[in-house]
């Protein structure tokens, strides 16, 4: 059960690339963050998959049972002027769910108390919020949500993560989501896509071991022979004046072999690979 | 998506305080017509009463045919009603609906004004005046609303969209009708120019005197916007 998109493609007024060959999948149950730098096509390819752009090149295919898709793209859209109990009784007659459930769904997201109002009044974060719920109004079993914490408090940001993992795990709804702020990504979702200039240029799984580096913070004066010395290891990094070696279990021979050539790091750090490297190195190694 | 519930949601939303203001307003501006006679023994005629109602009713209703059309993208609430083709087409349908009942409900203002104009002056009136004001009014409103979605389909920055309604139903005539001042112009393009009713319906509404033939040619080229839309509102981009 799940939706796989296969080399989708989407170009805007016949020479605009936003997408070129995308293939992903989105199973039920999961959670699958979406990142990449802005423009990259995260939201043209969350249009294609909740039905608001509908001319692309490829195949977006349904397998198994279920193909409704809640959506929160871009800034959450309502009647502004309409109280948000207005907003939600009104595409919940559209598009139907169940009281008992609608109602947690309400409490969860912690905005039963705003209700009354009118939207315009609300916050950014309340509305994400509001958003979230109208996207999840029809039961759906995929849901796809373009940057849905933005404007929130870190609270909110940790109560709405939670509330999808729950979501996900509990009741098998698969999700997009996506987001710049890459701790929350890595913390909510099982496999992480990343996008740049409309390509998807890696996946990264949480559950696969990450490598682990070592970062050797080096003088400015004894930088450039330290690069040329590490330079014979495989996968070595350079930010600034830090130089990452990917770790296989024996620092003690690198900083022998960095202590042969009087090279002496300021600050050594053992770091486990986090989904920002993972990022970072990507990113890199595509603008090179 | 709920048909009948989406129908009767936007029944609601769209007929508001907006909606009978702009009526209350016609009714009263050509209520001066019908005082003057009353009052001033005036030199006035049924359609003198109808036409300065319309002077009201038409620009209102123009803008409510804009309105039911590129509200939801003003909103940007499309994005969560144009999720599927079936809801596409819901909402087109929706909209002739809404904006039928919302023009039926102009035209029963202004034979609700030609009734106290006869009433009160003894000036004609019949059950077919209140025929044609609704039926004429609804065309008007039909035709717009459905001109609008189509043009809307193309273009969607949704404050143009709006001046462009308003200058398609008060300036355009008035530009097209130069083709009739111009002799070297063939008679074939005066005619096509005369039935066409971007041109007619603003012209005659007023005055109530669309003839069979301006409202067959208005009813089918509403068909076929209608048969446009239906056909490319659903492979469109959002």
């Amino acid at each position: 059960m799940s939706i796989e998109m296969h080399e989708l493609s989407k170009t805007f007024h016949k020479k605009e690339r936003a997408l070129t060959d995308v293939t992903l999948s989105l199973r039920k149950g999961e959670v699958v963050g979406l990142v990449g730098p802005n423009g990259a096509g995260k939201t043209t390819l969350m249009k294609i998959i909740s039905g608001i752009i509908v001319m692309y090149d490829g195949e977006l295919t349904f397998s198994g049972e279920g193909r409704s898709v809640g959506s929160l793209i871009e800034k959450p859209k309502f009647f502004p002027n309409k109280s948000g109990r207005y907003n939600i009784h009104y595409f919940r007659s559209l598009f139907g769910g169940d009281d008992e459930r609608f109602d947690e769904i309400i409490q969860s997201l912690g905005i039963d108390s705003y209700l009354k109002k009118k939207v315009k009044d609300y916050s950014l974060g309340m509305k994400q919020r509001l958003g979230i719920a109208l996207a999840l109004i029809s039961n759906p079993d995929y849901l796809v949500l373009d940057e849905p914490t933005n404007g929130m408090d870190p609270d909110g940001i940790r109560n709405i993560l939670g509330y999808l993992k729950k979501l996900a795990k509990e009741r098998g709804i698969g999700i997009l989501i996506s987001s710049h702020i890459l701790e929350d990504i890595e913390n909510v979702s099982d496999r992480v896509y990343v996008i740049k200039e409309g390509r998807l240029i890696n996946e990264y799984a949480k559950d696969q071991q990450q490598g682990e580096v070592l970062e050797f913070t080096f003088s400015q004066a004894d930088l450039h022979q330290a690069m040329h010395v590490l330079a014979g290891y495989e996968g070595v990094t350079r930010s600034g004046n830090v130089l990452s070696v990917p770790f296989d279990g024996d620092m003690k021979q690198v900083l022998k072999h960095l202590s042969q050539h009087d090279l002496f790091p300021v600050d050594v750090k053992r770091k486990k690979d986090t989904l920002e490297d993972f990022y970072f190195q990507n990113m890199e190694s595509e603008a090179k | 998506m709920n048909v009948s519930q989406f129908f009767k949601l936007e029944i609601k939303r769209n007929l508001n305080l907006a909606l009978f203001v702009s009526i209350g307003f016609a009714f009263l501006f050509g209520g001066g017509i019908v005082y003057s006679i009353y009052q001033l023994d005036g030199p006035f005629q049924p359609r003198n009463v109808s036409g300065l109602y319309s002077g009201v009713a038409t620009v209102a209703l123009g803008v409510f045919c804009a309105k039911v059309v590129i509200a939801d993208l003003h909103h940007g609430t499309v994005y969560l009603l144009f999720t599927s083709a079936r809801n596409r087409i819901i909402f087109l349908i929706s909209r002739v609906l809404v904006i039928s009942v919302v023009s039926l409900l102009f035209g029963l203002g202004c034979a609700a004004l030609l009734y106290v104009n006869h009433v009160l002056n003894g000036q004609a009136f019949s059950a077919g005046d209140v025929g044609q004001a609704v039926l004429q009014y609804v065309l008007f409103g039909v035709f717009f609303t459905l001109l609008f979605q189509v043009t809307s389909m193309f273009y969607q920055k949704v404050m143009q969209l709006l001046i462009l309604s308003l200058v398609t139903i008060l300036v355009l005539p008035g530009l097209l009708g130069i083709v009739f001042q111009v002799e070297a112009i063939p008679e074939f393009v005066k005619d096509i120019v005369a039935y066409a009713p971007i041109y007619s319906l603003p012209n005659q509404l007023p005055f109530l005197m669309l003839d069979g033939m301006e409202m067959v040619v208005t009813g089918i080229v509403s068909l076929l916007l209608f048969v446009f839309a239906y056909e490319r509102l659903p492979k469109i981009d959002y």
